[in-house]
């Protein structure tokens, strides 16, 4: 069993409500039909623009969310239909980490209350084993013994964020869920925080699931890059792979639009995106081609019409796109 | 109050910031958050002021156009030129008239600046009328009553979205903020700031709230827009990617104090101050690994450091570094740097 976690064709719809009797009158689709398989020890990035879905699907395989359909399995356990009590013990093995260090932080709590929940929560330990657990998680995300005693108000954020992570970890976890962990910091602060989550990774053995929109950070840190686009998964390839031969038009002008400093690395041809277009679709209506559409300079009319399913057109490269090989021989 | 500097053989700067020193107080006592600013821009210049959260960099671009808050907020001291005069000590009345017309501002966040409860086209024509100075009841009443000159108005409005590559002008014009999208809220509020056809740009961070994909279309469209209206512009990020594409100049700012300052090129590819060594060490890059990051944090701002206030986090720490603050040295032509080890006389 080498893979940390599976997720077949994961949906989540959340309901629209209208009218006076507040009756359900539609659907968001944020996620809809979205498959990867993260093996053990990866890290698996997922990248997507805001909306496009990336946060509820991290969100729903903690089971934070009510998946719509689809299934979720954790090192071979199915775990969609867990009730919240059989959540507990799984939830001991896969935690999350939030995007914004201060909001996901109880400001009332000290340090040291916040870094214990989790223990206290699954019972494990008596006072004193909790905190010096508690020491113990500190010390192994960088942070001196004297961070107990404070509240978060006192924390800066790279600080904070490290809180979150040793809350994360204090049940041992096998998985963790990073949903853009480093947006709120500054760059400096990025690199220590991104440095030490490989290095827990190397020593604790861990996978990680990173959500992030910053594709160069996504360079550094992933083996496993899937990128989205409003709720479906448009193209999953190894790191280097994707990075090489992107081959879905969207990838394509993500990376044209990354902000880079190493002058002297050339950026793949750029897919100008339609001059006008910046507004994204509709989630309740979708349209039932291809979701890239409006925005697309390879579209054809088989796009409007077909959406194209995720296949394989190189070992282990997956591309959501009617002319997905035409497209990798231009690279070639 | 001191002339302006007089320079023989070449043109006076659009804008100069000298020695600007501003204090806010607060419960803690005074926290000194701009320390001695220096900054220069020529005449169809592109300035980047690049620095982390917290260094100081808005408040010099607030503070150029005097809406700091007072109280709390004080300038202390120094000069801001803008085409010879002294912004800090003109009159109310002339400020209005540089504020808006002469130096625009393009601010930050795309939804907190436009007004929620007003259409585009409101906002636009409010504007207009302000800034052909006529903003009386009576003119108030003309726009509503006098169709020409309400008409006018709104074929220049129109113009101007055209030109900010707005699709449907007409269709946003009668929209209400909430009903645009972030990148269009963004293209709307350069735009206003490009009406009065200003002379300099002050560029807070646009587009930072934005995905990198429209991002990337709102700086290209700024860049244009700076070259084909012969703007010069300070602008300020906190990304250096995002610098590297649009600067001619770059400056530096660390805790309150311009730290470096050159030609971009210069800046990225041989830089000075250990901060910026460490800065761009830690930007994520698509080649080779990924730096350290600079370790510590931004010192507090009600008791810093004494000397250089980059110096507890410094991995070049000297006996001077604690006792004086370095001052600006050029080390190479036009590349600036405050830094005790680019001193000429180093055993001090």
């Amino acid at each position: 069993m080498s893979e940390a976690l599976v997720v077949e064709d994961l949906k989540k719809y959340f309901p629209l409500y209208g009218g006076i009797l507040r009756k359900k009158v539609g659907e968001i689709k944020a996620v809809d039909g979205v498959s990867f398989r993260i093996r053990k020890g990866e890290t698996f990035a997922l990248v997507g623009e805001s909306g496009s879905g990336k946060t509820t699907v991290g969100k729903t395989i903690v089971r934070l969310y009510d998946p719509t359909s689809g299934t979720i399995c954790l090192e071979g356990q199915d775990v969609t239909n867990l009730s919240q009590s059989e959540l507990k013990s799984v939830r001991r093995n896969m935690q999350m980490v939030f995007q914004d260090p201060t909001s996901s932080l109880n400001p009332r709590k000290r340090v040291k209350e916040i870094v214990t929940a989790p223990l206290e929560i699954h019972r494990i330990g008596n006072k004193s084993e909790r905190l010096a657990r508690a020491t113990e998680l500190l010390l192994l995300v960088q942070l001196s013994e004297d961070y107990l005693h404070r509240y978060p108000y006192g924390l800066s954020g790279g600080e904070k964020q490290r809180v979150g992570l040793a809350r994360a970890l204090a049940l041992n976890p096998r998985i963790l869920v990073l949903d853009e962990p480093t947006s709120a910091l500054d760059v400096s602060v990025q690199a220590k925080t991104l440095n030490l989550l490989t290095e827990l990774q190397r020593k604790l053995s861990l996978t990680y699931m990173f959500i992030s929109h910053n594709l160069v950070l996504v360079k550094n840190i992933a083996t496993q890059v899937a990128v989205m686009y409003f709720g479906r998964l448009v193209e999953l390839a190894v790191t280097e792979e994707l990075f090489q031969f992107p081959s879905h038009p969207y990838t394509m002008t993500l990376l044209s639009a990354m902000s880079v400093v190493d002058t002297n690395v050339k950026l793949p041809a750029s897919a100008e995106l339609e001059n006008v277009v910046d507004a994204g679709i509709d989630l309740s209506s979708l349209p039932v081609g291809c979701r890239f559409y409006a925005r697309c300079v390879f579209r054809q009319k088989v796009c409007q019409e077909v959406y194209p399913e995720l296949r394989e057109i190189r070992k282990g490269h997956f591309v959501a796109c009617h002319f997905a090989e035409d497209i990798l021989k231009g690279h070639m | 109050m001191m002339e302006p500097r007089k320079f023989s053989c070449m043109e006076a700067p659009l804008l100069e910031v000298r020695d600007l020193r501003l204090e806010f107080s607060t419960f803690r006592g005074v926290s000194k958050v701009v320390d001695g600013a220096n900054l220069t821009i020529n005449n169809g210049e592109t300035v980047v002021l690049a620095g982390e959260t917290g260094c100081g960099k808005s408040l010099i671009a607030k503070a150029i156009l005097r809406l700091i808050p007072s109280p709390p907020g004080k300038i202390i001291s120094g000069e801001v030129f803008f085409k010879g005069k002294d912004l800090l000590q003109v009159q109310d009345a002339d400020l209005q008239r540089i504020r808006g017309k002469e130096i625009a501002l393009v601010p930050q966040d795309p939804m907190l600046s436009l007004n929620p409860v007003y259409t585009i086209e409101d906002q636009i024509l409010t504007l207009m009328l302000w800034q052909s100075r006529k903003v009386e009841l009576k003119s108030w009443l003309a726009l509503d009553g006098d169709k020409k000159i309400r008409k006018e108005s709104k074929e220049k409005a129109l113009a101007i979205l055209n030109s900010m590559r707005i699709a449907s002008p007409e269709l946003i014009l009668k929209r209400y903020p909430i009903e645009l999208s972030g990148g269009m809220r963004q293209r709307v509020l350069i735009a206003m700031a490009l009406l009065g056809q200003p002379k300099l740009l002050i560029a807070d961070e646009p587009g930072t709230a934005l995905d990198s994909t429209v991002q990337d279309k709102i700086i290209d469209l700024l860049k244009e827009k700076i070259k084909s209206e012969h703007l010069s512009t300070l602008y300020i990020t906190h990304d250096l990617a995002t610098a590297l594409k649009v600067a001619d100049k770059i400056a530096i700012m660390y805790a309150g104090r311009i730290v470096e300052f050159g030609n971009a090129k210069d800046v990225f590819q041989e830089p000075l101050h250990p901060y910026t060594v460490g800065l761009l060490r830690a930007l994520p890059r698509l080649q080779g690994n990924m730096g350290d990051g600079i370790p510590g944090m931004i010192p507090d701002y009600v008791n810093p450091p004494s000397g250089c206030r980059f110096n507890p986090r410094c991995d070049h720490r000297m006996p001077i570094c604690e006792k004086t603050k370095p001052e600006m040295i050029e080390v190479r032509p036009s590349h600036f740097t405050e830094c005790y080890l680019y001193s000429s006389d180093r055993k001090i």
